[in-house]
């Protein structure tokens, strides 16, 4: 018989991410993990090796939070600075941020940052964060969203770069001025 | 004016994180409970069908049995009927 807790708890902060680079909601997001691992405790036994069963748990992630976005008519959901202030939010981790004014200057950024982010669109959006974040590899993402590699490259280069784009006329730049 | 963003930031997106935290034992109680709840909705949606198949089933089987007990007294009443007009024959 299969141990579904150790399985759930290897996983679940990255099927959390996966579907939260969708969703931009931590509550939405958490609500569609359960979903995604409900599906998966119920459709076990339909599962064959043809992948790797991470592949198809993300793959799952992936579709579950598509339909969530559908369903809610939500396609390009824009962050509230509010629900990411919660208690477990993360907060961009830059280099040497210690002291007060350091942290302060860190939220900002980190609120320009998320709006870059919301910017993209949902696929780019993903693909950065898989990679970026959750530190999947092209292959990885290739065979979870279905699409050939070079696609998932394209898509990555031009996400770091519109992000790199936004940033710097939200932010400005040391160096340039 | 906004704030500057130092040149390494910038160029190292690496460093930026916007994906939450969660705790996975956490997450995990919740997943028993959802999960629970939702085996005793479908147990209850089970029993519901059942009950509601059950009902259904045995008001047919009732009209079906009152059908037959009036076809059989029709039947006899014309058979009585055909008797007492040979008879009176």
């Amino acid at each position: 018989m299969f141990d579904f807790k150790p399985f759930y708890l290897k996983h679940v902060q990255k099927v959390f991410g996966v579907v939260y680079s969708y969703l931009l909601n931590q509550e939405d997001s958490e609500e569609v993990t359960q979903d995604v691992f409900l599906k998966v405790f119920e459709e076990f036994d339909s599962f064959r090796n043809e992948s790797k069963i991470s592949t198809w748990l993300y793959r799952i992630a992936v579709n579950q939070s598509l339909d969530f976005l559908r369903r809610k008519g939500r396609e390009k959901r824009r962050f509230q600075n509010t629900e990411l202030s919660g208690d477990v939010c993360s907060v961009v981790h830059l280099s040497s941020n210690t002291n007060a004014d350091n942290d302060i200057r860190s939220n900002e950024v980190k609120k320009v940052y998320e709006d870059a982010l919301s910017q993209l669109t949902e696929e780019q959006r993903s693909i950065f964060i898989m990679s970026n974040e959750l530190g999947m590899t092209i292959s990885e993402i290739s065979g979870i969203l279905e699409k050939p590699s070079n696609s998932i490259t394209t898509a990555k280069h031009r996400a770091v770069k519109k992000l790199k784009e936004i940033l710097l006329t939200n932010l400005g730049n040391n160096e340039k001025n | 004016m906004g704030i500057e963003m130092k040149n390494e930031e910038y160029n190292d997106l690496r460093n930026f994180r916007v994906v939450p935290e969660i705790s996975p034992n956490e997450m995990w109680n919740k997943f028993q409970s959802v999960k629970n709840k939702k085996s005793s909705v479908s147990k209850w949606l089970v029993s519901s069908v059942a009950a509601v198949w059950f009902v259904v089933m045995w008001i047919s089987i009732d009209s079906l049995q009152n059908k037959s007990q009036e076809n059989a007294s029709s039947f006899y009443e014309d058979l009585k009927l055909t008797d007492n007009t040979i008879y009176n024959d």
